[in-house]
């Protein structure tokens, strides 16, 4: 029978085919095209707000720069919900900034519209001119930009600058736009994507196969924390799993019940991702005393590139 | 001038159209789900929301090695995800039944043969569909679903068993009449 699988699952793709009735790439475009424009809604609905002093859960003021007009498809590209949107001419180096910018969560999401590429770097600057770096991105440009972000924490209120570095197929022909965006609980930065998804289930299923219990984390935010407990004391060995691009940084606290996850720090680790699904667990050597009743925070801070694309999966089993 | 593979690959990047790639591969996806859901709306449901999500980033989807690879990965993603299924569903359901037009289905050879695999558990069922559907190798369906090669042949082999005895003809018995 087996023989005959090819030529039974053969004969349902011809004869199933002719009743397909695919809707269209129109149709698909006509979809995205009104799910953008509902975003867009919320965008406006939700500067109106902050205008009015209703939703004022952002302290960034809305600006513009010069050469905006010429950058309407990179600022199509750029612009999210709640954000403030630079745009401007690409120049070999610029640094726009926003000012006086709250601590909290953000997103920075830039494009490019023109030719050649752009390096976009975030600088938060303390009032003593202190630089710290916020992370970055290189951006196409092209006629029809896709954008490229990013998420980092703001511990203290402070400027941010825009460091923005063009090459010479983008300088003085390029248009940039770069949007700075809250995180809030309903931003679609926290609805993980479907390659976390999949690189995550993944991670859980390595462990899994060696035999452990594992929990697992997708990678959308800039930080992520999953609580362990157990009823036994003793040697625990701990046991991690991450597959995607980049690397995760993970740090492992130990804590009374009920405290948080401000403990001790038992673990703190740079783990390296993989593109390959590796169907074995990977040693560790972390070794964790725990005393029953305790709480672990496990906390997992992807990079750049592993962020809302890798998958992390840990476990803890009892040594020896 | 000879041509390097990274000059094929922007070449291609830049010339892959998000509606070749719509028009080659759309019913072919929906049929792998058709196989896999045993329901054709269902399945042509999940396939266009996965092209709908690959043309929102089309330019980054364009520019990998196999862009079909990320639709039917996504597709995948969204068919096995019950919460996902239910809103695709009821969001095309409202917007698509009106245009929904009757059209001929397979025979009953074939709709047998898509019942038997609705018996399967869901791995063996998906395994079935991605080598004899989506043509893909073990060890393309192992990394895939992140096994080891021996489990997907384990699972192929035991579903082509399982199938092969649900779509065996039953024996003939002897009709017996009363005289």
């Amino acid at each position: 029978m087996s023989d005959q699988f090819d030529d039974l699952f053969a004969a349902l793709r011809t004869e199933t085919i002719p009743g397909v009735r695919p809707p269209g790439a129109d149709s698909a475009r006509e979809t995205v095209r009104r799910r953008r424009t509902r975003k867009r809604v919320v965008a406006v609905t939700t500067t109106a707000l902050a205008v009015l002093g209703i939703a004022g859960v952002t302290a960034i003021p809305r600006l513009t720069g010069p050469g905006r007009e010429g950058a309407s498809a990179a600022v199509d590209a750029a612009e999210r919900p709640g954000g403030t949107t630079l745009a401007g001419l690409v120049g070999l180096y610029s640094e726009p900034s926003f000012p006086k910018v709250a601590a909290g969560d953000y997103t920075v999401t830039a494009a490019c519209e023109g030719t050649g590429s752009l390096d976009v770097r975030a600088v938060r600057v303390a009032g003593d001119g202190t630089r710290t770096d916020l992370g970055g991105q290189t951006v196409v440009c092209a006629p029809d930009p896709a954008s490229r972000s990013w998420q980092f924490r703001m511990a203290a209120a402070g400027d941010i600058v825009v460091t923005l570095a063009g090459d010479s197929g983008s300088a003085e022909t390029a248009h940039y736009a770069v949007t700075l965006s809250r995180v809030t609980a309903t931003d679609d930065t926290f609805t993980p994507s479907d390659l976390t998804m999949t690189n995550t289930a993944t991670a859980r299923d390595i462990l899994e196969r060696a035999g452990l219990s594992a929990q697992s984390m997708t990678t959308e935010l800039i930080q992520l924390a999953s609580p362990w407990e157990s009823t036994a004391d003793g040697e625990f060995v701990l046991r991690v799993a991450c597959v995607g691009p980049g690397s995760v940084a993970l740090v492992v606290t130990d804590n009374a019940p009920g405290s948080g996850r401000s403990g001790a720090e038992l673990v703190d680790e740079k783990i390296s991702c993989t593109e390959e699904a590796i169907p074995q667990a990977y040693p560790s050597h972390n070794r964790i005393q725990y005393k029953a009743g305790r709480q672990l925070w496990v906390t997992v801070t992807p990079d750049a590139a592993a962020r809302d694309v890798a998958g992390f999966a840990y476990a803890l089993q009892p040594a020896g | 001038m000879p041509v390097t593979s990274e000059a094929i690959a922007i070449r291609r990047a830049t010339t892959v159209s998000f509606d070749e790639v719509y028009a080659a591969h759309y019913a072919d996806l929906t049929v792998q789900l058709y196989a896999y859901f045993g329901d054709r709306q269902e399945a042509q449901d999940v396939v266009q929301e996965a092209f709908c999500r690959a043309l929102a980033r089309w330019p980054a989807v364009a520019a990998y090695d196999d862009p079909v690879a990320w639709v039917r990965r996504v597709a995948w993603n969204l068919a096995v995800s019950k919460w996902r299924r239910a809103r695709t569903a009821l969001s095309f359901l409202h917007r698509q039944r009106a245009d929904d037009h009757h059209v001929d289905g397979p025979s009953p050879e074939r709709v047998a043969l898509v019942t038997a695999l609705a018996t399967l558990p869901d791995k063996q069922r998906r395994a079935m569909v991605l080598h004899y559907l989506a043509d893909m190798t073990v060890a393309e369906i192992a990394d895939r679903e992140g096994v080891a090669e021996g489990t997907v042949k384990s699972w192929l082999h035991r579903a082509r068993a399982a199938l092969a005895a649900q779509l065996r003809p039953e024996p003939a018995t002897a009709e017996v009449r009363d005289v």
